[in-house]
């Protein structure tokens, strides 16, 4: 019997793709594209989309308790999510499923040519009465309408659903009238879903992004201000020291806070870490959205191997 | 609240290629190995939560990878929109037929005759690299279960190279070290 070494030997020429040929690039283009899309965060996800009302994009998910911790656990608990995922689904009832339009003082949804449009009334409303008027008239659809920085607003930020929601949902967001200023009065934030979602299992989870209230943290805080619209737009502030980035951002007139990046494998995670525990030659992986005129530096004390430095 | 896209950007940007590429080395048309990478990182965002920390998140991906794979096979999966961009890069990947004589070779031809769970095996260790104690970890299996499917497998592949008369003319050849099976 040939041992193990030999057949990898033999294997290894049939292989597609060499094995120690990587099969794809995480920092090209088209893997961030797929990143975009399947966190549904990104602006090209929601631009596109508010140009033209039926964008398909992938739907995610953040799911929300039944942590199953270990690695085997959890994999052999996939099939067994779905089935949990789907009591939690199926829990709340659809009541009303004939009614084709619906108000309160929030949000007023109506039917138009196979699409529920929802146009956004309150934006600082109970976010119950989102969620309400749709479960009205049989969708199964939760709204949140969340404060964030100025790039994202009018912007659905994330969207998500559970593990019955179809992947493919053309939903759409737009302002009406069309490039209106939110801070008119007449200028309201429209949300639309198609029709056909009535009746399909699974809840879709959209979280919309509106104006900050003065002093208002913004809660799109893993989005990056070197985005188009945010303060530092087109700024490199990516593996940069503290030091220079922090002359960036006051040159701005900003304020600064800090997170810990912490890196392990697989992953990392940002802990809250004290302005004067940071020192100038520490090293920022990112800059994202605090609050109004106050930017966060996710910093490492070193620069880190594991951690993949924006361009 | 943005923990959750931080450790998918995280887990994302560190098994991007490995998945693709083990998409692209089991699915016969690009478009198949798209939708593949697509689904599976799309339901590695929806566990999210489920990911487990270390080294036992990458191969938690693989994991769920493998179960895409398997839905795919059995057509189970829903058509996704196409993502063309990650078409084209596949496509790149799959390169010009004419360069894939090695598919039609009898060590090929032996290695298509085995049973899906022995080819995955092995490709697992040929071409993923992983070793036994990981793959008992990605597919939830004890190390010693996944010692005795591999060792039949290896029994099973040896046979079939020798029913195809496959000399084993690479025993002079460099084998790498470091790997123990």
């Amino acid at each position: 019997m040939r041992d193990i070494d030999e057949i990898g030997e033999l294997l290894r020429p049939l292989a597609r793709i060499t094995p120690d040929e990587p099969g794809g690039r995480a920092g090209g283009a088209r893997a961030r594209a797929l990143f975009a899309d399947i966190v549904a965060q990104d602006r090209d996800a929601t631009t596109t989309a508010a140009r033209d009302a039926m964008t398909t994009v992938a739907l995610p998910r953040r799911p929300h308790g039944w942590r199953t911790g270990r690695g085997r656990r959890a994999l052999l608990g996939l099939a067994a999510s779905a089935v949990l995922a789907l009591g939690v689904v199926l829990g709340p009832g659809l009541a009303g499923a004939g009614a084709t339009s619906y108000a309160n003082s929030a949000v007023e949804i109506h039917e138009e040519a196979g699409t529920y449009v929802a146009r956004i009334k309150d934006p600082y409303a109970d976010q119950r009465e989102f969620s309400e008027a749709f479960r009205a008239l049989g969708l199964d659809v939760e709204l949140n309408v969340i404060p964030v920085s100025p790039s994202a607003v009018g912007e659905i930020v994330r969207m998500g659903g559970s593990a019955e929601t179809p992947l493919n949902v053309p939903y759409g967001a737009r302002k009406e009238p069309a490039d209106c200023d939110l801070a008119d009065r007449g200028c309201f934030m429209v949300v639309t879903v198609p029709a056909a979602i009535k009746g399909t299992p699974g809840v879709l989870r959209f979280e919309l992004g509106r104006p900050a209230k003065p002093g208002e943290s913004y809660e799109n805080d893993w989005q990056s201000v070197t985005r188009p619209g945010e303060p530092l737009a087109g700024v490199k502030v990516s593996g940069r020291t503290v030091e220079d980035v922090l002359a960036e951002v006051r040159k701005r007139g900003l304020a600064a806070e800090f997170r810990l990046v912490v890196v392990h494998e697989g992953g990392y995670e940002v802990k809250p870490l004290a302005a004067d525990e940071v020192g100038d030659d520490w090293i920022v992986f990112k800059v994202t959205p605090a609050r109004e005129g106050v930017v966060t530096l996710e910093v490492t004390a070193e620069r880190q191997g594991g951690l993949e430095y924006a361009d | 609240m943005s923990a959750d896209t931080h450790r998918f950007e995280a887990v994302y940007k560190a098994t991007y290629d490995q998945i693709t590429a083990y998409a692209g080395r089991r699915c016969d048309s690009p478009q198949d190995a798209a939708d593949v990478v697509a689904d599976t990182f799309t339901v590695v965002w929806r566990r999210i939560d489920e990911l487990p920390p270390g080294a036992e998140a990458r191969l938690w991906v693989y994991g769920v990878a493998r179960n895409v794979l398997a839905d795919h096979r059995r057509g189970a999966l829903r058509r996704r929109a196409r993502h063309r961009d990650l078409d084209a890069e596949m496509a790149d990947l799959y390169g010009d037929p004419a360069d894939h004589r090695v598919e039609r070779s009898a060590i090929a031809q032996a290695f298509r005759t085995l049973p899906d769970d022995d080819r995955e095996l092995l490709a697992l260790v040929a071409w993923e690299g992983l070793d036994r104690a990981e793959i008992a970890t990605m597919l939830g299996l004890s190390r010693n279960a996944v010692r005795i499917r591999l060792h039949r497998a290896r029994r099973r592949f040896s046979r079939a190279l020798d029913e195809a008369d496959v000399r084993r003319t690479l025993t002079d050849t460099v084998v790498p070290v470091g790997r123990s099976l």
